[in-house]
């Protein structure tokens, strides 16, 4: 890697599948910044830093964003297609993190840009190496405008957190912190 | 030969010189008398007569007696070239003989020779001596006398005889053909005078040309008429051009032409020639009519040669006028004969044509020359024939025909229908006719689409109306009236038809809506075409209704009952709409189990994974909340699949419905949840008659249950957390609600709340079945459910209703 500390956003409001994207990163040492966030609204709130968010230093822009489909309140859709509509965030790779491989989600999630789409494994060991894949060709392999629109907004100086929760349950209040 | 008397054809006194003369050369003496027995010429004659036998009055009778025919032994006969011959001895013994005078079948007299004696005879002296001594004769000397008497042989006495006779004859004969000589000159100059006369004051010329063609004589009438003299004229031959002839078309008519000329070159009349001469008077043509007559020489035939010409000629120049003003006048009727339209014909009594005109050759397709002389009724249509026949029976009893109408026959077959105006004048009959077959056939289609149309007006199954546009002052619609209906307008709008007509629909129909006045006017003014559907409500019933316009203000609606298919329609929509929705439903649930059911495996199995590591770490924490998380994941599938149970429970099983008290319902609901009531202490408004609902009461307490147990679950940090239960009315409907004053849920979200294992609250308790089972038992019932909320921290507002007795249809999945 480049050294650059990377944000990972991950909207997903269950725990326990949260808890298998981070154990599957740590797993294959996708040594990076996860922030997680559990619903949809709240995940608009993180990438525009309203209310909670509001301090760029404390919500740095996320290099990827994995976006569950099925969130209470504002459901993935409609927080993929604001992304995908906002100048300011909108050059953030999308990866759509699906339960089910319903046609209709997956079209709708292409036609709202989504960059990935992707079914949650069952067997703990694909999705192990589907975190690790996707960390890989996200964060390493894929090109992307360094210092744009968002370069001086990022907030990834810090490099201290490697995985940071927040708003999460807590179960997870101990994990990584 | 009239009254000829024989004194006026002879010399009397020089016959009578003749006869002496011979009497006294001693010949036998002669008299002649005429018709009256005159005695015009007589000669002497014997002593014994002429002294004793005249002398004595008693032999003078016998004397007379004998010669006047009285003796009754005279020898008659006929004597040749004259007339009777007579040959007697008279009563005192003396023969004579006489004969008749005849000229050209007239008797003029009586010639008599005598008295003589036979020759051959002896007198009879005796008887004669007797006669001297009864008469008183001197004996002596009356037998001297005797004595000297002739003696003439009897062959002598016919010659004698015809001698004088024919002599006399002659004279005669002499003298009347010098009588009749004169009276043939005098009738002959009697004649000439008449012909000269006749000549003169004849009014038509008449001139007399020699063989050379030069004027011999010329009447009066032609002298005047040509206006030269006779001398002038004799200058003159016909081939003279200063006659300046012409012909009747004005050409110049050349003189070797003139009938004059013509006449004498071939030996022939020539007759009635139109010529024109110009009168050097009067500076102008005259016109006459011109005969030619020669005179011919020559026994044969082909020999005979003209030597001279009698040419007559008449001045017509005033007929010839009036001709050529006739001619004019023909010719214009004989133009308009040609050239007007209609058939004209002239027919005889006998009903052949004499005449047409050029129009039947392009109505019927023959030449006139097949149609003159042919009985007209042979092209008449059979079927036609009788009351033709009856019409030309009207014209024979001189009564015109008007509009008698028939079918001729065409050349080829076909057959025309002719209207008939005709006549008789004369002994023939005018006639004009009009090929009135497009009137016909345009009259019998008209006829025929009347009653196709009267049919269908009649028997058709749409109502039919007919109506006028009334318009105010401006022009602006405001009313109809009825014009016509049929028998469907009647039977679908209940509508008697003699209480429409005549009438305006506002009389009839007073609350017509004024839009349908004013769209019938748009249609009657402006000819668009109107379809639409209409509900009427006195009816309760739909109606699909075209408009169209006919012209001159009036309108026409044509409309048939839809009533049956819009209901039909309506009911048939409610179920698709039913099933799109019960579709969408179904698919949102499929979508929804899928998703929601797999992802509890996801965790089982992704914890599986991770416990296989956590036990080969010997991380004992971790193992520990590895079994935890696939624990708890097992536990929520199982009661996302109670839910799902419970959820399709509610559609299938369906208890018998029926009446129940809303406030127990709630009563019933309120006790089920009281635990959780408590625990919140929430404070319970139930409002006083809620009346009476219809439905499955257990299902019901379930709705509301429900509601009562999310309104507490979402009562958030409310310090005094108040649930109202109660029933108000909205546009005429019931409305059940149940209200909090908890967290309150944003605009956006109203519609997802409902949905199936969608919960707001990632964390809050239950699979998030609840409003989902509510709004199914609502809608099973067939009633609708929503929610009302002013925002977050506002509380919220479910409203339900429900219908307010049983279902026509089924409301079950």
């Amino acid at each position: 890697m480049n050294g650059t500390p990377l944000t990972i956003l991950l909207v997903e409001d269950n725990p326990a599948h949260a808890e298998i994207v981070l154990r599957s990163f740590k797993e294959h040492k996708v040594a990076n910044r996860v922030v997680w966030i559990e619903d949809g609204e709240s995940a608009l709130d993180y990438l525009f830093r309203e209310g909670q968010y509001a301090n760029p230093f404390d919500s740095p822009t996320p290099s990827v964003i994995l976006l569950d489909l099925r969130l209470p309140r504002v459901d993935g859709l409609q927080v993929l297609r604001r992304i995908k509509e906002h100048p300011e965030v909108r050059n953030i790779p999308v990866v759509v993190l699906a339960t089910s491989e319903a046609e209709r989600d997956m079209a709708r999630a292409y036609e709202f840009r989504a960059n990935s789409y992707v079914v949650k494994p069952l067997e703990f060991d694909d999705f192990a190496k589907l975190m690790s894949d996707l960390g890989l060709y996200w964060l390493s392999w894929n090109r992307r405008i360094e210092a744009g629109e968002w370069g001086n907004t990022l907030g990834d100086q810090r490099n201290s957190v490697s995985v940071l929760f927040r708003g999460a349950g807590p179960e997870f209040a101990d994990d990584g912190q | 030969m009239k009254r000829c008397r024989l004194a006026d054809l002879v010399n009397v006194a020089r016959l009578q010189r003749m006869v002496d003369s011979l009497y006294a050369a001693g010949g036998v003496s002669v008299t002649i008398l005429d018709q009256e027995q005159n005695i015009l010429v007589a000669s002497g004659g014997p002593d014994a007569c002429l002294r004793y036998h005249q002398t004595n009055p008693d032999t003078c009778v016998l004397c007379r007696r004998s010669d006047t025919g009285g003796v009754p032994f005279a020898e008659v006969s006929s004597f040749d070239g004259h007339g009777e011959k007579w040959k007697y001895r008279c009563e005192n013994g003396l023969w004579s003989m006489a004969v008749s005078l005849v000229a050209r079948g007239v008797r003029l007299g009586t010639l008599f020779l005598g008295k003589f004696f036979l020759a051959e005879e002896e007198p009879d002296m005796a008887f004669f001596r007797r006669q001297a001594a009864m008469y008183g004769f001197p004996e002596k000397e009356y037998l001297e006398a005797i004595e000297k008497v002739p003696r003439c042989p009897s062959e002598h006495l016919d010659a004698m005889l015809r001698c004088y006779a024919d002599f006399v004859a002659t004279l005669v004969e002499l003298s009347l053909v010098r009588m009749e000589a004169a009276e043939a000159l005098e009738a002959l100059a009697e004649s000439e005078a008449r012909y000269r006369d006749l000549f003169d004051t004849l009014d038509q010329g008449v001139v007399c040309q020699n063989e050379s063609g030069e004027v011999v004589t010329a009447n009066a009438a032609a002298q005047r008429i040509l206006g030269f003299s006779l001398a002038q004229l004799q200058e003159r031959t016909p081939l003279d051009s200063r006659w300046h002839s012409v012909r009747e078309d004005g050409s110049p008519f050349p003189g070797e032409e003139h009938p004059a000329m013509v006449a004498l070159r071939t030996g022939r009349a020539v007759r009635n020639v139109l010529m024109g001469i110009f009168n050097p008077l009067e500076k102008k043509h005259r016109w006459f009519d011109v005969n030619s007559r020669p005179r011919t020489r020559g026994t044969e035939p082909g020999e005979k040669k003209a030597f001279e010409v009698y040419t007559t000629f008449m001045d017509v120049t005033e007929r010839w006028k009036v001709l050529e003003a006739l001619k004019e006048k023909t010719q214009e009727v004989e133009q308009f004969f040609l050239s007007v339209l209609d058939l004209l014909c002239i027919v005889d009594m006998e009903g052949r044509f004499v005449r047409l005109n050029v129009e039947w050759e392009y109505a019927l397709g023959y030449g006139l020359d097949e149609l003159e002389g042919q009985f007209f009724i042979g092209f008449v249509h059979p079927e036609d024939v009788q009351a033709t026949l009856d019409a030309m029976d009207t014209l024979c009893r001189h009564k015109e025909i008007l509009d008698f109408v028939n079918r001729y026959r065409c050349r080829d077959g076909s057959y025309r229908w002719l209207e008939w105006r005709a006549f008789p004048r004369g002994g023939r009959i005018y006639a004009s006719a009009r090929d009135i077959t497009v009137h016909r056939e345009m009259e019998a289609a008209l006829r025929g689409s009347r009653d196709r149309y009267q049919f269908l007006f009649e028997g058709m199954l749409d109502g039919f109306a007919l109506y006028e546009i009334l318009l105010d002052t401006e022009g602006i619609p405001r009313n109809y009236r009825f014009l016509e209906v049929n028998p469907a307008f009647e039977r679908l709008t209940g509508l008697r038809r003699e209480n429409v007509l005549g009438r305006t629909v506002l009389e009839v129909l007073p609350e017509t809506e004024s839009y349908w006045i004013e769209a019938y006017g748009r249609v009657a003014l402006t000819g668009e075409a109107l379809q639409c559907k209409n509900y009427t409500k006195a009816l309760d019933r739909w109606f699909e209704v075209s408009a169209f316009s006919l012209g001159n203000r009036q309108f026409a609606t044509i409309f048939a009952d839809v009533t049956e298919r819009e209901r039909g329609r309506e009911e048939r929509e409610d179920l698709i709409g039913e099933l799109e929705r019960k579709n969408g439903e179904l698919e949102r649930f499929t979508y929804t189990v899928s998703h929601d059911l797999k992802s509890p495996l996801i965790t089982i199995k992704g914890f599986l994974g991770l416990l296989e590591r956590d036990l080969a770490a010997a991380e004992q924490d971790l193992i520990q909340k590895d079994m935890k998380r696939i624990g708890e994941a097992a536990d929520r599938m199982a009661s996302l699949l109670e839910d799902l149970l419970e959820l399709s429970r509610v559609g299938r099983v369906v208890k018998p419905p029926g009446y129940c008290s809303m406030e127990e319902v709630v009563r019933r609901a309120l006790g089920n949840v009281s635990g959780r009531l408590a625990e919140r202490d929430v404070e319970i408004g139930i409002r006083p008659d809620m009346g009476d609902v219809y439905g499955d009461t257990s299902r019901l307490v379930e709705v509301f249950q429900n509601l009562i147990d999310n309104a507490v679950k979402y009562m958030g940090d409310q310090e005094q957390p108040r649930i109202e239960i109660g029933r108000t009315q909205r546009d005429g409907e019931t409305v059940y609600y149940v209200a909090d004053n908890g967290i309150g849920i944003e605009p956006r979200y109203r519609e997802t709340v409902f949905e199936l294992f969608n919960k707001l609250e990632a964390r809050s308790e239950g699979t998030g079945i609840g409003l989902a089972l509510v709004k199914r038992i609502v809608e099973v019932h067939g009633g609708r459910i929503w929610v009302e909320s002013e925002g977050k921290g506002k509380g919220s507002f479910f409203c339900l209703t429900l219908p307010p007795g049983p279902r026509s249809g089924g409301g079950e999945i």
